[in-house]
């Protein structure tokens, strides 16, 4: 999602243009002091270098000085004097593949030896620009900056060496982290010229190379932690072991916001191993020497509980609410002497469930405290613990175990701290699956009217309007107000008179950015709305959808790809169908998908997906695909599975038993194909997750003749 | 409390602990061996699978007093420069992203492969049930299981 504001391209040269008047220089050695976090070493190399595993964390050590001190222009790049090359990324690797992506990005226009290159992960610091992994931006973002940084470097060590040699830059290139004088083929390697780059100043602004010269840049090179996952090595936040570590559970009321008003411990330091019961302002808090006493413990509490204002919310009143909303704002619409077709849509709040429940380690010292968190957004934790516990903060950031949103937020980091300052231990604060599902900032739901109109002659269409209520965004980190309605809310086909409008519906609900955010539930209103009109119309999706698209409409070769890769029309199997729905996504990337699909016994079967996408020049081919891949099952859960419900102001789910995820026997074959673009990179993570539901329902329609205008689908839906 | 002997990959361990304790946190917690992960404490998502003698088990849902002499393979276990022909699989066919359920489908794979050297789709479909990845791996996952038998 775009709601927090983001360093664009352009802000973020400025800022580093304007301090001290150069290229990122200087700035970060000179500010560089005991305070700077060292950032947290990646236990893996990108290269076919067999991978020691590190079963322990460790605190990273202040790093000893060495005789010659390493060249570190900026925050990126580091070259020490035995020429190891260190690369520091400042976004989150939750699978998307950012330290891989942006590695490259610096290596490449580094000339960097790919095969000796060592990645550290960036604790929160202001200096790095946002930190914020959100939003598909990081390779978007990141791209041009990155590579000026790295740009930078390469120069100063071009004209370190010229000046070791007495010759021009420009007679020499690097390559290979080392810098050979053309002419003569002498070389030294970038580590034998770490003292003489210090000297260095450059004048003018380092150039990019041309992208014909990208040697790592738009290949699908192995993804660097990769290694580590795969034999167990990988660390992620509730991996992390802090010396003198306990662990901790929080017991929260059912209802989110309510408070404890009285609480018995007496069974629950009686379970063994259990240390201690603290109250914190979110709850009550069990430490013990291992996660399963904590657990044990929490279970053994007795709490009572003020519920707060948010104990009437149910499902039935959320609905009501939109429903009441809705048919308001529409009651002055008119049909304007048109043939109208109208529909309703409705998306129920949903959970985020990464495999790894959100977790926080925490070590509060007297005057300090350290933060160790699977996090998308390291910089509000650092902000948020701070102010919770009034200490200076570092946030060291781990491997995260899925993100999709939940990891914007601060709640548990604030907790985990809160744990750690009132047990003075460093604490490893654990939520189960059932807080993970019940304590949750859910996607908003979301309640649509859509009306189509069309001269009664001719068939023109003349009207098109997709009203939307459902609440803003309301957690602690996150905040967003009608805008967040507005994303993909309006279509871009070229329909006169058409209008859009959001209705802000506050409502008690804990919600917060979810994949894709509210293009989701509005891609999957307007594509399968479009596919009610082109029916009414006697048209053909496909041939519908062309004709309404711009020639000037990324779009348009999209959905073009897209239908000819799937052989749009061709012979199906008995029993099956194909599915149209595309969608730009933040106005970024564009998106088509054909889902091919069954429906035995009123279960959906998605046989095949093919998918095409423009999202500008692409990186790292490989992850385009696993990010369409992975979103098309991110919003086939949403369509066929789980939804969260409301009762008293519980959520009624709690684990995979009641809100289950998609299975690999369920995963269709999805086919990827790209658009080439003359466009910086755009973004891929979440732009896979609009199209999906209205294409497979707009199969379902062909197959059925049922629309369904509801999430998830039921079997009694379909019998 | 009480006295258990493990082995695990191959090493006797020895541990004091609750006899209800699941494996999964006698592993993550007293051994420090947190390659195996936890994703849900009941036995749906397969984050927590280990091999007890060869056979695949949720180790969330294993206390630690129904292990008795069997054998324990945790993912270190396997070979922890990555050789394992599984292993060599998953790299080649690029199968993680974030990587946290991937343990658990590792070793299901292993298990899998030495009952069925040569899996059918439907045999995969059944070995993965309720074996869970959030970020959609499922298609790389099952390529990588077909390479992992053209490998033997």
């Amino acid at each position: 999602m775009r709601l927090r504001s983001q360093l664009t391209r352009r802000a973020f040269l400025k800022l580093t243009v304007t301090a001290g008047g150069g290229l990122l220089i200087g700035s970060y050695l000179a500010a560089c002091t005991t305070e700077t976090p060292t950032p947290t070493a990646i236990p893996s190399l990108p290269s076919a270098t067999p991978v020691t595993p590190v079963a322990t964390a460790t605190l990273a050590p202040t790093a000893t000085p060495t005789p010659i001190p390493p060249f570190e222009p900026n925050l990126f790049v580091r070259i020490d004097p035995d020429g190891l090359v260190t690369l520091t990324i400042h976004r989150s690797e939750m699978g998307q593949g950012a330290r891989t992506t942006l590695a490259m990005i610096l290596a490449d226009e580094l000339e960097a030896d790919w095969s000796k290159i060592k990645l550290l992960q960036a604790p929160a610091n202001s200096k790095f620009g946002s930190q914020i992994t959100s939003g598909s931006g990081t390779t978007a973002d990141n791209f041009l900056p990155l590579r000026q940084a790295a740009a930078l470097a390469r120069e100063t060590l071009i004209a370190a060496a010229a000046q070791v040699w007495g010759v021009a830059p420009a007679d020499c290139k690097a390559e290979q982290s080392s810098v050979v004088h053309t002419a003569s083929g002498k070389r030294l390697g970038y580590g034998d010229l770490v003292q003489t780059a210090a000297t260095v100043t450059l004048t003018g602004e380092p150039q990019l190379k041309p992208a014909s010269d990208f040697k790592l840049i738009g290949k699908s090179l192995p993804r660097v932690d990769e290694p580590a996952i795969v034999t167990g090595a990988a660390q992620y936040g509730l991996d992390q072991r802090l010396p003198g570590q306990r662990f901790a559970v929080v017991a929260h009321c059912p209802v989110a916001g309510g408070t404890v008003v009285g609480y018995d411990a007496t069974q629950a330091k009686a379970v063994p191993g259990v240390e201690a019961v603290v109250e914190i302002p979110g709850g009550v808090a069990v430490i013990a020497n291992n996660t399963w006493a904590a657990i044990q413990g929490r279970a053994a509490l007795t709490i009572s509980w003020d519920e707060g204002s948010r104990a009437t919310l149910s499902s039935d009143s959320i609905h009501q609410l939109l429903e009441t909303r809705i048919t308001k704002a529409i009651a002055n619409e008119t049909a304007e002497g048109l043939t109208t077709l109208d529909a309703f849509y409705e998306t129920p709040p949903l959970a985020h469930t990464a495999l790894e429940p959100v977790n926080c380690a925490a070590d509060v010292q007297a005057d300090h405290c350290d933060i160790w968190i699977s996090t998308q957004n390291p910089g509000d934790v650092q902000t948020f613990v701070r102010n919770a516990i009034g200490l200076p903060t570092d946030v060291h950031v781990t491997l995260v175990g899925g993100g999709f949103g939940r990891r914007l937020e601060v709640d548990y980091a604030v907790e985990a701290a809160q744990v750690a300052k009132a047990a003075g231990l460093p604490i490893q604060l654990v939520w189960t699956r059932e807080d993970d599902i019940q304590h949750d900032f859910y996607r908003q739901p979301t309640y649509h009217w859509l009306r189509a109109g069309w001269d009664k002659q001719t068939k023109a269409l003349a009207l098109w309007r997709h009203y939307v209520a459902g609440p803003g965004i309301n957690g602690i980190a996150y905040h967003a107000g009608q805008d967040v309605l507005l994303e993909g809310l309006d279509v871009s086909y070229d329909i006169p008179g058409r209008a859009s409008q959001a209705v802000i519906t506050n409502m008690p609900l804990p919600t917060g950015p979810w994949r894709a955010v509210m293009n989701g539930p509005n891609a999957f209103a307007n594509e399968s709305f479009l596919d009610e009109v082109a029916a009414a119309l006697k048209q053909d999706p496909l041939a519908f959808r062309l004709a309404l698209l711009k020639d000037s409409d990324r779009l348009r070769p999209v959905v073009q790809l897209a239908a000819q890769k799937a052989n749009w029309g061709g012979e199906l199997p008995a029993g099956h169908a194909q599915g149209l729905a595309c969608h730009t996504t933040y106005g970024l990337t564009s998106v088509a998908m054909v889902a091919e699909v069954s429906v035995q016994a009123g279960v959906v079967r998605v046989h095949k997906v093919v998918c095409a996408v423009d999202c500008g020049f692409v990186v790292h081919p490989d992850m385009v695909a696993q990010q369409m891949e992975g979103g098309i099952v991110f919003g086939l859960t949403a369509l066929l599975k789980g939804e969260i419900t409301l009762d008293k102001g519980r959520v009624q789910q709690s684990n995979f038993n009641d809100y289950p995820l998609l299975q690999l026997s369920e995963m269709p074959v999805v086919e990827v194909y790209g658009v080439p673009s003359d466009r910086p990179p755009q973004g891929v993570g979440e732009m896979a997750v609009p199209p999906i539901a209205p294409a497979v329902l707009n199969a379902v329609f062909t197959l059925t003749g049922k629309r369904i205008r509801r999430l998830p689908v039921r079997p009694s839906d379909l019998v | 409390m009480a006295s258990f002997n493990l082995t695990v990959n191959g090493s006797a361990q020895t541990l004091d602990a609750e006899p209800d304790m699941p494996l999964l946190w006698a592993l993550r917690d007293l051994l420090n061996l947190t390659g195996t992960k936890f994703g849900c404490g009941i036995g749906l998502c397969g984050a927590c699978t280990v091999l007890l003698d060869g056979e695949t088990a949720r180790s969330c849902s294993t206390p630690l007093s129904t292990v008795g002499t069997r054998s324990i393979t945790t993912i270190e276990g396997l070979s922890p420069t990555g050789q394992h022909a599984v292993q060599q699989a998953w790299l080649a066919e690029s199968v993680s992203q974030c990587g946290y359920c991937q343990a658990g489908q590792i070793l299901t794979t292993v298990a899998l492969l030495s009952k069925a050297p040569q899996p059918s789709d439907a045999d995969i479909d059944t070995a993965f049930a309720n074996t869970l990845c959030r970020c959609g791996t499922y298609q790389r996952i099952r390529k990588a299981v077909h390479r992992a038998a053209g490998a033997a």
